[in-house]
């Protein structure tokens, strides 16, 4: 039984660390500065956005000095999730 | 007997499979995931201390989960850690945030909030699954006992 137990665990634990590794970005884009799309152009990020839930492009970057712009995160652009966050409710009247 | 604990066996290696890839993606893409852990509608004075809590508890619970002596705190432990993951994707699902965030962890954020949560509810359900045999488990090993030391 100890032999079986410790088989399914080994191949559990090297399973879980190789896809791990594996699933791993292999680039960080994010590293470079954010861009966002408004629809005309390209800005620059605020410091505190995020990309909420969504399949499109959130942010671009560019390393060529603004000749190109990739897409590097996926999700809805938000200038400041936290603010959304800090509005205190409206009061009854 | 056997069944029972090959069934034992292979709930706790679901459970590692999940906790140990959960935990090393946000380890190794640490970066990523404190910026997801930013974006999450929680105070952000939180963010410093669930950063590290939540890999370390994850890995303190795959290490519980190895061991037969540790074994039910280890499924104890991830029937809570999961379902507070659950309530939170259901509380998010619910739009009871202003915003809704990116899921977090590897290819798992691939997944729809949606999808999130039937994942939670499989590993939840697991975790429930565990702490009933295991139970078991031990107390027919209790009356066992019992019962030879009678004859003794």
């Amino acid at each position: 039984m100890k032999k079986i137990k410790w088989s399914i665990m080994s191949l559990a634990l090297i399973f879980s660390i190789c896809a791990a590794f594996a699933t791993k970005p292999h680039f960080d884009c994010t590293g470079f500065p954010q861009y966002y799309f408004n629809g005309s152009g390209y800005v620059p990020v605020s410091a505190d956005y995020g990309c909420m839930q969504g399949t499109i492009t959130c942010t671009y970057y560019t390393n060529n000095g603004g000749l190109t712009y990739t897409p590097c995160t996926i999700g809805l652009y938000d200038n400041c999730p936290s603010c959304a966050v800090k509005t205190p409710p409206a009061k009854a009247k | 007997m056997f069944k029972r604990q090959v069934l034992l066996e292979c709930i706790s290696a679901l459970l590692i499979l999940l906790f140990v890839y959960a935990s090393l993606s946000k380890l190794i893409d640490w970066k990523t995931f404190y910026g997801e852990m930013r974006h999450q509608p929680l105070p952000k004075s939180w963010t410093p201390f669930l950063v590290w809590i939540i890999p370390c508890t994850e890995i303190a619970i795959s290490v519980s989960l190895l061991f037969e002596r540790t074994r039910l705190l280890g499924y104890s432990a991830s029937l809570l850690l999961m379902g507070l993951f659950t309530i939170y994707t259901g509380v998010i699902l619910l739009h009871f945030f202003p915003y809704i965030p990116c899921s977090c962890g590897g290819v798992i954020k691939r997944l729809t909030w949606r999808q999130h949560l039937v994942l939670n509810l499989f590993f939840v359900a697991l975790s429930v699954v565990g702490i009933v045999v295991q139970r078991r488990k031990r107390f027919t090993q209790i009356l066992i006992t019992k019962n030879k030391n009678s004859f003794v």
